[in-house]
């Protein structure tokens, strides 16, 4: 019975459902974090709405005006540095949350574009330019130049590793809901 | 024209769709994570010992939130005399290893792709962390 119901629930939704029950365990297990988790949540959900908005926009552009043999040429094989550049930059300057951003990016490896691009737009996430002034507040200004400059390169480094390490393994967009 | 605009509206929308409960589904466990860890006790996990930086690396990767949060709580522990080198750690891991996100990392693109990218994210703030606070020291900053 339960197999059969798992079964006709798609994975997402599974996940989703685990989620839901393992935060009703813990609110019934700590009541007294109840109120501050709704907050929490009710915040977050304010603070992603206007990114829901702009990587909707975003996808439905790339869908729109961007085929898949121009996915390639931009950020397939092919790509060269100016793939990178343009990874990296994406990743720098794209807001909000980095789970936002999985859709775009599961849709663009879909139409070519290369593991290690994917790899580096998703590390970049972590360098937040409106975020600087307050990094350089608490840690100063060396901090900020050193952390991002070396985050850039580690991106590039992660990307080749993982793109390599992903071919050796056979990745065949195993597991992947879409 | 027009039904070019409608296929990409429509596959926008399908490609949303599905993703919509694997992003609730983070949003609630990352509400969770930090209802139930304040960022108070943070502080209370580093002993002050070698230790440090592998704590900063660990609760960095596991906690998560807006990385405004992690830059708040690295400069408190600073202030509590927490190393510069497990401070670092800390806020490294926070912002690029995603533990609570994994399950929809790799639900949406692949395990094995998820897995290798937080496992290098993982090595890579070590990494990061050591040439950070090295170049910092011979800079005298810190």
């Amino acid at each position: 019975m339960f197999i059969k119901i798992k079964e006709k629930i798609s994975t997402n939704w599974q996940f989703f459902i685990v989620s839901v029950l393992i935060s009703a365990i813990l609110s019934i297990i700590f009541p007294a974090s109840f109120g501050q988790f709704l907050k929490i949540f009710y915040n977050l959900l304010l603070n992603i709405l206007p990114v829901f908005a702009l990587v909707f926009a975003f996808i439905f552009i790339f869908d729109l005006f961007l085929t898949p043999k121009r996915i390639i040429k931009i950020l397939g094989k092919k790509s060269g540095f100016r793939g990178w550049v343009l990874a990296i930059l994406l990743g720098i300057m794209s807001s909000g949350p980095v789970y936002m951003w999985y859709p775009l990016v599961d849709e663009l490896r879909d139409e070519g574009m290369r593991d290690s691009l994917a790899i580096a737009f998703l590390y970049n996430r972590a360098i937040k330019i409106p975020l600087m002034p307050m990094i350089i507040f608490y840690f100063g200004l060396p901090f900020l130049i050193i952390m991002s400059v070396l985050m850039i390169l580690f991106s590039v480094i992660n990307g080749y590793v993982g793109e390599i390490l992903l071919i050796k393994f056979g990745e065949k967009n195993e597991n992947r809901s879409s | 024209m027009k039904n070019k605009f409608l296929i990409a509206l429509k596959k926008t929308w399908n490609q949303f769709r599905q993703s919509l409960p694997i992003i609730f589904g983070v949003l609630l466990l990352i509400s969770l994570i930090q209802a139930l860890i304040p960022s108070e006790r943070y502080a209370s996990l580093f002993s002050g010992n070698f230790l440090d930086p592998l704590i900063g690396s660990a609760v960095g990767s596991i906690a998560s939130g807006n990385p405004v949060t992690s830059y708040i709580i690295g400069g408190e522990l600073l202030k509590n005399d927490v190393s510069m080198i497990a401070v670092t750690a800390f806020v490294v891991s926070w912002v690029t290893v995603g533990v609570i996100q994994f399950p929809a990392e790799s639900l949406m693109l692949g395990k094995r792709f998820a897995l290798t990218r937080n496992i290098l994210a993982l090595i890579s703030s070590v990494v990061i962390t050591i040439f950070t606070a090295t170049i910092l020291k011979i800079l005298n900053v810190y």
